[in-house]
């Protein structure tokens, strides 16, 4: 049935790909990341729960900034929230834009569904900077140096996508620059829990994991209904992000699946392309459908965009922390 | 089997199904001897009972339709994501317990990654199914509504911890984003600090016996005959 959403998805995503391809031939610059692999386990520092608190809080901080300007043309401590050290409001790190500043960030959505689905995710990650920032009071660490311009030109750069990527330039490109945290943030967090100890604690870390399990979901759905086939390119952008992020955590076995399909057990025999992949867990054995989890580490080196830590002593920086993260995990 | 779904709408169920099923070989081998039996299920009497409890109808068949399972599978993920948040902070602090608790985490967020699927599937056929004229985009809000009333009969029999969905409302065409100001309610929350409900096994058994508050409960609903193992029994 030809409705008017799917009428509106064909426009965007024609002149989407239109434009994608007015960008010229994939980059190679992927080739980088590719077979640089270390060792996985790490030694990890002496660490209290508020040094994994305040880890999560930087990549809140990173998250809430990109739905805030997409939806609202403006950054958080615009619309007032605290971005300072402690309680202190003010006397956080800077946010690179697109030139134009953060009303050029501002989506011109054409689709009414994602519009709604961006505006929810972006007041949810505003509540989480805001539920650590208070929880960790004067531990809070302050808003890192942000990058949301360069950072998606470097990272499409190294996927492969294009040497240029624009996530606020439409519905469609928004949902593929989404699709870069999200997973990243289940993964940060299904790590990070079992590291602590207050009960607490433990329990709202939990629940935020699952918000961001539902935010995946979302952008994975969206993505999936937006390009059902995987003619549309959608899909394997998705693919070639995954693909990124596997090669930078330097995992030496699968832990991140694009949106697209897979063969499973329980479907009939000579079904049409087969299942999907929603959610970014393999089924079967041996991983049997859960999702994955990275060390502090793994999650530095993918938002930092470094498959080789730096030296002992010296913060991970590049991509989205032009400056490196703020506290002990960094 | 659903009839009539298409192969986008198979894609979905086919994951799903796989990823259910595989969460139960991966406990079974976890749990080794001390794995339960399945208890016996009700699929069809149960399904019946919560359309009435919830005022959607005499009867519900969630096979019926692509929307019905849609509905259907509402009733379940959503209450699977606070279940094993609430449980996950039982699960002891020792390395055995950390290891297990890292295998819940990764159950809760595969439901949870379910429950924005079957939620954002409800709000996207909503407007595949809009009544559209000229100048007035309306999305259709039956199922939304079904879901919702299915939301607010767990609230009832769960402790609350229920985010129901926001439908879409109608949009102009053309359309102008800068005049289209809603927020979704994918994500099931805490609306004041955006972190997920969690419910106690006690709040858990009430939704699945489909029994208001009181002790002693031992079946019911989806599980006539209640569940095997230790957590079992209403205990308030």
């Amino acid at each position: 049935m030809a409705t008017l959403e799917t009428q509106q998805l064909d426009e965007v995503i024609v002149s989407s790909r239109r434009r994608m391809l007015a960008l010229g031939g994939a980059a190679i610059a992927g080739l980088a990341f590719a077979g640089v692999k270390l060792a996985e386990a790490q030694s990890a520092p002496a660490y209290t729960d508020s040094d994994i608190l305040n880890f999560a809080l930087n990549l809140e901080y990173l998250e809430s900034q990109f739905y805030t300007l997409a939806t609202a043309g403006k950054t958080i401590d615009q619309l007032g929230l605290g971005i300072g050290a402690g309680t202190s409001a003010t006397g956080g790190g800077t946010v690179v834009t697109k030139p134009g500043g953060p009303a050029a960030c501002l989506v011109p959505w054409t689709i009414p569904a994602i519009q709604a689905y961006a505006t929810e995710t972006a007041q949810e990650e505003r509540n989480h900077v805001s539920f650590l920032r208070g929880a960790l009071t004067s531990s809070t660490v302050a808003m890192p140096n942000l990058d949301l311009y360069n950072s998606f030109n470097t990272l499409a750069n190294a996927a492969g996508i294009a040497t240029a990527f624009d996530p606020f330039a439409n519905d469609l490109d928004f949902l593929i620059g989404a699709y870069i945290f999200e997973d990243v943030g289940v993964t940060a967090y299904s790590g990070a829990a079992p590291l602590i100890t207050t009960p607490a604690y433990l329990a709202a870390a939990a629940g935020i994991l699952a918000v961001e399990a539902y935010h995946a979901g979302l952008i994975r759905t969206s993505i999936f209904i937006a390009d059902p086939t995987g003619s549309a390119g959608l899909q394997g952008y998705t693919q070639q992000i995954s693909a990124t992020r596997m090669a930078l955590d330097g995992s030496s076995t699968v832990d991140d699946i694009g949106v697209g399909f897979q063969t499973t057990s329980t479907e009939p025999t000579g079904t049409a392309l087969g299942a999907a992949t929603i959610v970014d867990a393999q089924t079967g054995s041996p991983n049997y459908s859960k999702t994955y989890s990275r060390t502090t580490t793994q999650v530095l080196q993918i938002v930092t965009g470094n498959a080789t830590p730096p030296p002992t002593g010296t913060k991970f920086t590049g991509v989205f922390f032009p400056a490196g993260l703020n506290g002990l995990f960094s | 089997m659903v009839p009539g779904l298409t192969t986008a709408q198979q894609n979905y169920l086919y994951e799903i199904a796989q990823n259910e099923l595989d969460h139960v070989r991966f406990l079974r081998s976890a749990l080794g001897a001390d794995a339960v039996a399945r208890p016996n299920l009700d699929l069809m009497n149960s399904f019946n009972a919560a359309a009435m409890a919830a005022g959607i109808g005499p009867s519900f068949n969630p096979f019926a339709s692509y929307e019905a399972l849609l509905v259907g599978a509402f009733v379940f993920e959503d209450v699977g994501v606070t279940a094993y948040h609430g449980a996950a902070g039982l699960l002891s602090n020792t390395p055995t317990g950390k290891t297990y608790l890292a295998a819940a985490a990764s159950i809760l967020a595969v439901e949870a990654y379910h429950a924005a699927e079957i939620r954002t599937l409800l709000i996207a056929d909503s407007v595949a199914n809009a009544t559209t004229t000229s100048t007035l985009v309306s999305p259709s809000n039956t199922y939304v509504g079904y879901a919702n009333q299915i939301s607010t009969l767990r609230a009832s029999l769960g402790g609350g911890n229920e985010s129901p969905l926001t439908p879409l409302p109608p949009y102009a065409v053309p359309f102008v984003s800068t005049a289209y100001t809603p927020a979704s309610s994918i994500v099931a929350a805490d609306p004041t600090n955006s972190i997920a409900f969690a419910r106690t096994t006690d709040q858990v058994l009430h939704i699945v016996y489909a029994t208001a508050s009181g002790a002693g409960v031992t079946g019911g609903g989806f599980f006539p005959n209640g569940m095997n193992g230790n957590i079992s029994v209403t205990q308030s």
